[in-house]
């Protein structure tokens, strides 16, 4: 049945390809897009039918106007992609391993308490607060890897709490011992960057193009190449995406997995902690040290980066390039009429929708052995056979394809 | 000194039920196994739905005792229904049920959001409530209704899981679905009716948690991860209703010190700490995570977590 590669004409080429398994889970991701972007917009018409129209195109294309200020969207945009980059690529490099790293939130925070405790209180160049950043989230990643290798508990339930005693350790860390770098003038958010310690931010090597302009989406799209090529050519990532499809199986193989589970979300956290590094030190937002009781936005939104990239840390690149276009296109929506969160919205559908392709995923490749069965199929006569075949088939080839969101099953 | 001990013992009862509604919510899903990350999420959907229905009958001025009854039940009612976005995909479409329920919470945020914003015409993210009708005052101590309800709840939640045919099976679905699926129990069903009692209990938790202490609620911070700690109190008390009950207590009673810390610690030792002494109510917040997490890592070998939870049930993989 199978044509060689040479012998195959060009349209038979792109059919094979348009057909393959990476172009299936291309399709699910536009379609989950397509369909929350579609009840976005019917939300948005039943909420107020005379502005909706207008309002919702300037979401999807008010970061990209062409006025006096465009080159400050994009650059925005950019520099907003880098942290939510690397945050989608914590989650989506534990998941490889079968493993839910919800407590992304609080390596995140850790990452802010690290990398803004070396640029405000130690006054560290950039790439040491970085470093340092990246230090925390990874120890903040290694306490539930830790637990759950040695202690078998699981990543999600220690990720919950560590995300909420990352939060209050580094609000009380502001406001006793680091006390000095917050502001109690400014609504006790921290001190910028610019002001206490220019050598903090992220360098923009004198290309002066925007005020957001920084390395820093360079840096998150060569870490992402890098996830990518050890996910894809080293013996570790072999190992991480053979446990995260049987964990029993590499175990019998021989493989060391209680350090890959350690090193995995340690790497994971590291990640997260760079991400926030990359947020705060090029002067974002502050960090605001009082009364904040809920985690930020930023982390969870990498949670949605990580799964509409369907787990390919390369298409974790577009899918943060895209949720930053709208969340920074809702800004310019005429706030009286849609407050800009519409965009945190239509993010949430699209997440729950990407918990569904798995399924349609499953149908497909059920569709498919079916019809590919059907034209080698034995005579109708033996009917029951034929059943029993197709299934075997079938379960064979779910178990060749299962994915590794499948094989989390909730990251038990 | 005494006032101060009083306010502590309210502030401990009000959020040892809001909590105790929650967690039982908790355990009755996860008993049944399905995880539910997203009581986070019901809460803001069932309290701000609740206090919507709450404002219109109170201006519509129905009686009192109707306008607390009819909120009670929308707000169990919306949680219900939120909570079935999460049984239909995790259940029937065998989705993960983690990814699941963090998009509940980011959609419940975002929507609450959104309708506040809306509400107050763009500038305010703040609900404000009569919250009077929910309060009986006795001198200076004050119940609310919500006691009387989790108390009943309690019991009914014992009741329910240990002494009847439905609480056995539901149980049994979340310890060994394929086993229950062999005699003839559905565990779609009974998967179904534990969610939906998580989200009903969700719903009433989010309303005993905002309505008796403030008379506004900001949407932005939402229940302020207190779906999380409820499901840390789940955890340590692993599993089981009485002993949920006992921890919702010690915890909340963390919690109600980080709001009233300065007054006793006035009242008692003559001297208010400020964060200059390394006191602030952060550190009170975080005594129970970090006591969970610790209980988490020297039990989970003997744990009594359902053994099914969080594993889609697959008919065919039996």
């Amino acid at each position: 049945m199978k044509n060689n590669d040479n012998t195959m004409t060009f349209p038979q080429r792109a059919l094979k390809v348009a057909k393959s398994d990476g172009a299936i889970k291309l399709y699910a991701s536009f379609a989950c897009i397509f369909i929350s972007l579609f009840i976005g917009f019917i939300f948005l018409v039943c909420l107020d039918p005379a502005h909706a129209g207008a309002e919702f195109y300037t979401m999807l294309v008010g970061g990209m106007n062409f006025s006096r200020l465009a080159m400050d969207n994009f650059f925005a945009i950019l520099a907003k992609a880098g942290p939510l980059l690397c945050c989608g690529l914590a989650v989506l490099f534990a998941y490889r391993a079968g493993m839910f790293n919800i407590g992304v939130a609080g390596q995140y925070v850790v990452g802010v308490f690290g990398s803004l405790m070396f640029a405000l209180q130690f006054n560290l160049p950039w790439y040491v607060c970085i470093l340092a950043g990246m230090l925390f989230g990874a120890i903040w990643g290694a306490i539930p890897g830790l637990l759950k290798a040695f202690c078998n508990v699981n990543e999600t339930l220690a990720g919950i709490m560590l995300n909420w005693i990352g939060l209050y350790f580094t609000n009380y860390s502001f406001q006793t011992y680091l006390s000095d770098c917050v502001n109690a003038n400014d609504g006790y958010k921290t001190f910028t960057i610019a002001s206490r310690n220019p050598g903090a931010a992220i360098p923009d090597l004198g290309i002066d193009v925007s005020s957001y302009f920084s390395i820093s989406i360079f840096i998150a799209v060569i870490v992402a190449v890098l996830i990518w090529f050890i996910m894809k050519y080293t013996t570790f990532g072999y190992q991480l995406r053979a446990s995260g499809l049987n964990k029993h199986a590499t175990k019998y193989a021989g493989m060391n997995e209680k350090r890959n589970i350690v090193v995995t979300l340690a790497i994971a956290g590291a990640l997260a902690g760079l991400g926030a590094s990359l947020y705060y030190l090029s002067g974002l937002e502050q960090w605001q040290a009082q009364w904040s009781n809920s985690l930020p936005q930023v982390p969870w939104n990498g949670i949605v980066v990580g799964f509409v990239a369907q787990l390919n840390p390369i298409g974790a690149i577009f899918a943060s390039l895209f949720i930053c276009l709208i969340s920074h296109g809702s800004r310019f929506m005429m706030q009286i009429y849609f407050p800009s969160e519409v965009a945190d919205f239509v993010v949430a559908i699209i997440v729950y929708l990407c918990g569904l392709t798995n399924f349609a995923f499953i149908l497909i490749q059920k569709y498919r052995n079916k019809r590919k069965h059907k034209d080698i199929a034995a005579p109708p006569d033996d009917g029951v056979k034929e059943e029993a075949v197709e299934e075997e088939k079938v379960v064979e080839t779910i178990v060749e394809e299962k994915t590794p969101i499948e094989a989390g099953e909730g990251g038990k | 000194m005494g006032d101060q001990l009083l306010l502590l013992l309210s502030y401990i009862l009000i959020f040892g039920i809001a909590l105790l509604f929650v967690a039982l919510g908790g355990m009755f899903s996860e008993r049944s196994g399905v995880i539910n990350i997203g009581l986070e999420g019901i809460m803001v959907v069932g309290g701000f739905v609740g206090i919507l229905a709450l404002n219109a009958m109170v201006e519509a001025n129905l009686p009192p005792a109707l306008v607390v009854i009819l909120t009670i039940l929308v707000s169990i009612a919306a949680g219900m229904l939120y909570s079935l976005l999460l049984a239909v995909v995790c259940i029937n479409f065998k989705a993960d049920q983690t990814l699941t329920g963090t998009a509940l919470n980011l959609l419940a945020t975002a929507a609450s959001l959104i309708f506040a914003k809306r509400i107050s015409g763009g500038v305010s993210t703040s609900v404000d409530f009569m919250k009077d009708y929910f309060i009986f005052n006795f001198g200076s101590f004050s119940f609310n209704i919500f006691l009387f309800i989790g108390l009943i709840i309690l019991g009914l939640a014992i009741f329910v899981l240990y002494f009847t045919k439905f609480g056995l099976r539901l149980r049994s679905c979340g310890e060994n679905p394929a086993a229950a699926d062999s005699v003839g129990i559905s565990v779609v069903k009974y998967r179904y009716a534990g969610v939906l009692i998580s989200g009903a209990l969700g719903g009433i938790g989010a309303l005993a948690y905002i309505l008796p202490i403030q008379s506004t609620w900001n949407t932005s911070t939402g229940v302020s991860g207190f779906g999380f700690l409820a499901l840390a109190i789940m955890i340590f008390g692993q599993w089981k209703p009485v002993r949920i009950g006992i921890i919702s207590l010690i915890f909340s009673f963390f919690l109600s010190l980080s709001y009233v810390y300065s007054g006793i610690f006035n009242a008692w030792f003559g001297f208010v700490p400020v964060a200059e002494h390394g006191v602030t109510s952060e550190l009170f917040r975080m005594l129970p995570f970090i006591a969970s997490l610790i209980l988490l890592a020297f039990t989970s070998k003997k744990s009594r977590a359902p053994k099914a939870e969080g594993i889609p049930y697959d008919k065919s993989s039996r």
